[in-house]
């Protein structure tokens, strides 16, 4: 798992790839955040390079959104691969992801 | 079709090998001529259950898995010996309980004392 992440005015974009899973879901979430901060208004994760995820990362992106939205910001993914865009169906998240 | 025989995997107790159990479960599921949506789900399903037991306590062994194709499903079990007292109660998440009610047609986790296992199953899709 890979994320790379970068600041555009108040908008983080970050780009993750490989697998999110138990084993990694909290190194994945601490550099989502890092660059987060007060000026920050919107967090974009743009999953095209990810191919799996399970229930501990969508965890850990439900969380960042939660904290994001008690702030006024929000959280939104792009470009899921069918996979991962699947999970985020069955699981309800893909409207509040912005998805839909 | 004659089925794969039962394959077995011990795989050092740590999170890291999860991934080895699912590229092993989504080979079995191809194999077994699952679709791509199947083969994916067999492997969240493999997972999420292995994630289950290596977080049901200390680990005092391998984690142990078996899969197994029959004719009309593919059975998977896995099991972890556990230090003494050092089991925890399973616990699921509701993603976790969403997520394995869409990708597998059965699953059960069990905690006892000095052990955590598991069992789940997908149906092969009809034929057509």
């Amino acid at each position: 798992m890979h994320v790379d992440v970068g600041l555009d005015g108040p908008t983080v974009v970050a780009t993750v790839t490989g697998e999110v899973d138990s084993h990694n879901c909290g190194d994945f979430a601490a550099a989502v955040r890092e660059p987060i901060d007060d000026n920050v208004e919107r967090v974009e994760i743009d999953l095209s390079g990810l191919t799996f995820i399970d229930s501990s990362g969508l965890s850990e992106l439900v969380k960042l959104h939660n904290e994001l939205r008690d702030r006024d910001a929000v959280l939104v993914v792009r470009n899921p691969t069918p996979t991962v865009e699947r999970v985020l169906e069955i699981t309800g998240l893909a409207e509040p992801f912005g998805l839909t | 079709m004659t089925g794969i025989g039962p394959v077995e995997l011990s795989l050092p107790p740590e999170s890291r090998t999860v991934r080895i159990a699912r590229l092993v479960a989504g080979a079995i599921a191809d194999e077994a001529g699952f679709d791509f949506d199947g083969v994916e789900d067999l492997r969240i399903g493999v997972g999420e259950m292995c994630f289950a037991v290596l977080e049901a306590g200390e680990p005092s062994g391998r984690l142990e898995v078996r899969l197994v194709q029959l004719a009309d499903r593919i059975e998977v079990s896995g099991h972890l010996d556990l230090a003494p007292d050092s089991a925890r109660p399973p616990e699921e998440t509701s993603l976790m309980t969403t997520l394995l009610g869409a990708v597998v047609d059965g699953h059960s986790v069990e905690v006892s004392d000095g052990a955590a296992s598991f069992t789940l199953h997908k149906l092969r899709p009809p034929e057509t």
